[in-house]
């Protein structure tokens, strides 16, 4: 497929779903109900680390143009984690490469602290990680951790602390002692740590992840998933974090906001902000209420699950 | 144990081949048995070792300025593809123009030493390789082409970290195929005019009805042939360790 320039007219929007930032609800504190348009007077704002204003995709497929993407408007908090559901072919894996700048979008902008996708992708500010690892399989483990540090021209002395970063990020991720061997002498699991570890070893301000874990086993997912979690805790300012998944049950795992869109051309169905406390377990009832909700939204069969951002959902909270 | 099957496939043939020779007495100026190869090479073999080292030096040569020629225009075509465009019809018009045509040619340009056989032999070399170089380097994997974009690598990044390495599988089936046609390159070479290399030994042989040296000949020649790739075999086993 081609990717269209933005001669094509984007299709006309039936609905522009614009999220407020406050809408945001972090931590396990109580939410307030979140004002559809207008900031409360006196109430600063928090400058959205991710903006994401009237974007659409178009792609031109052998049968003609393609929308993958209705105009959507989507902004971020900084250092939150949003994890973004919808249908198989929805457009979410379309909106992720636009954030990352790996495509630039039929119409719309996107501005990540304040700057396009390319000037963030200049300065390094992205860790990526997708289903395929990327690894280079020339290349040894540490050589491919150490990648973002390469290109960046780290030269000694400060290589000698690289390669201490390196191994350092290594056994944070749990794989001491693997620094020499290559990505084809390591299991799924392990080649997704090293690529994760590749993608956090900059302390990038922003995380991408475009479902890391699909070719997993369910434990190894989980383990991964609270691995993610672990290194953004560990950091002094956690990245901002999008995660692309087709996990329900992942995603009230991990994020602090679940985005659901519809089936293509991807539009905000539900914007649920996620105040329940970690670690989630499966069998929490809290978790169990929000995974039939966001699951009915994807489903398309409770009306009452289908939102628009000017009567977002009522958080779900759990007592601690 | 990997050879065994060739091998003992090889020992039948070679047995049928001699027992019909020698059950229906065919004249040895038209089908020589084994046994009788075999010996005119045990006669000889400083001959049709040094000749066939000639050869083997002609080839590698051309396969040197073919391989490195269609490396260069590789990258480039690879890159722009508007040169691609340009170039690939004229290298077409190369490789269709027949060996035996040029032949004659180059040595009536460049005279009766190496020279023109070695331009035959990267002549030859020339097409694959650059198909190999191009469709290598544009095959880089999707998801290490998305990371290092994502950290903002530049052009020469890439092409040294993901491109090149990439390209190395496509590039070593090239220089496979390359390399034989290099041989043979060469010893049609050494045939049109030349007064060494193995070719001039088959020609004079085969002049003087002398099929036992024809033979012998072919066989040296097969011999580094198989030689030769499976140098090149050994090299790529070491330099696609991860494939």
């Amino acid at each position: 497929m081609r990717l269209l320039r933005p001669s094509v007219p984007a299709w006309p929007s039936a609905s522009r779903a614009s999220v407020p930032a406050s809408s945001v609800a972090s931590g396990a504190s109580a939410p307030a109900t979140p004002a559809p348009s207008s900031e409360p007077a006196g109430v600063p704002a928090v400058e959205p680390a991710i903006e994401v204003v009237g974007v659409s995709h178009v792609f031109i497929g052998q049968t003609g143009p393609v929308q993958a993407l209705a105009p959507l408007d989507l902004q971020v908090e900084p250092g939150s984690f949003v994890a973004i559901l919808g249908p198989s072919g929805c457009g979410k894996t379309t909106l992720l490469r636009i954030l990352s700048g790996l495509l630039e979008p039929t119409a719309g902008h996107i501005r990540l602290a304040g700057a396009p996708p390319p000037q963030a992708r200049r300065r390094r500010a992205i860790g990526w990680l997708a289903q395929e690892d990327g690894l280079l399989p020339w290349r040894n483990v540490a050589d491919n951790v150490g990648l973002a540090l390469r290109l960046a021209g780290t030269r000694p002395p400060a290589a000698d602390l690289a390669v201490l970063a390196v191994l350092d990020m290594l056994r944070r991720v749990g794989l001491p002692g693997s620094a020499r061997q290559y990505p084809h002498e390591l299991s799924g699991g392990m080649r997704q740590r090293v690529a994760l570890a590749r993608a956090l070893l900059a302390r990038p301000p922003f995380l991408l992840l475009d479902e890391p874990f699909a070719h997993l086993d369910e434990l190894t997912r989980e383990r991964l998933g609270d691995l993610v979690l672990a290194l953004r805790a560990e950091a002094a300012v956690p990245p901002t974090t999008v995660l692309v998944t087709h996990s329900v049950h992942e995603a009230v795992r991990l994020a602090d906001r679940v985005v659901v869109l519809s089936a293509r051309p991807a539009r905000l169905l539900v914007d649920q902000p996620i105040t329940l406390a970690r670690p989630r377990q499966e069998d929490d009832p809290g978790v169990g209420r929000l995974v039939r909700h966001l699951k009915g939204a994807l489903f398309g069969t409770l009306s009452e699950a289908v939102q628009t951002a000017s009567a977002p959902l009522q958080p779900i909270v759990t007592s601690a | 144990m990997n050879a065994l099957p060739t091998l003992l496939l090889l020992g039948g043939l070679l047995l049928g081949w001699e027992v019909v020779v020698r059950l229906e007495h065919v004249p040895a100026y038209l089908v020589p048995s084994p046994s009788v190869i075999a010996a005119r090479w045990l006669a000889s073999p400083g001959l049709f070792v040094a000749e066939g080292l000639v050869s083997l030096a002609e080839a590698l040569g051309g396969l040197l300025v073919g391989g490195g020629l269609a490396f260069a225009a590789g990258l480039l075509m690879a890159r722009l593809p508007w040169l691609e465009r340009g170039l690939l019809p004229l290298a077409i018009v190369l490789k269709m123009t027949p060996v035996i045509v040029l032949a004659p040619l180059f040595v009536l340009w460049f005279g009766f030493g190496p020279a023109p056989r070695v331009l035959i032999a990267a002549l030859l070399t020339f097409f694959p390789v650059l198909i190999g170089v191009v469709t290598g380097l544009r095959s880089p994997p999707p998801a290490a082409r998305d990371v290092l974009a994502t950290l903002d690598a530049g052009v020469l990044d890439e092409l040294v970290l993901l491109r090149l390495p990439a390209a190395l599988p496509h590039l070593f089936a090239a220089v496979k195929v390359s390399a034989t046609l290099a041989l043979l390159g060469a010893v049609i070479a050494d045939w049109m005019g030349s007064d060494r290399g193995l070719g001039r030994v088959i020609f004079l042989a085969n002049s003087n009805l002398d099929t036992p040296t024809t033979l012998a000949g072919v066989v040296t020649l097969a011999t580094i042939g198989i030689g030769l790739v499976g140098a090149l075999t050994l090299l790529e086993r070491r330099a696609i360790f991860w494939h």
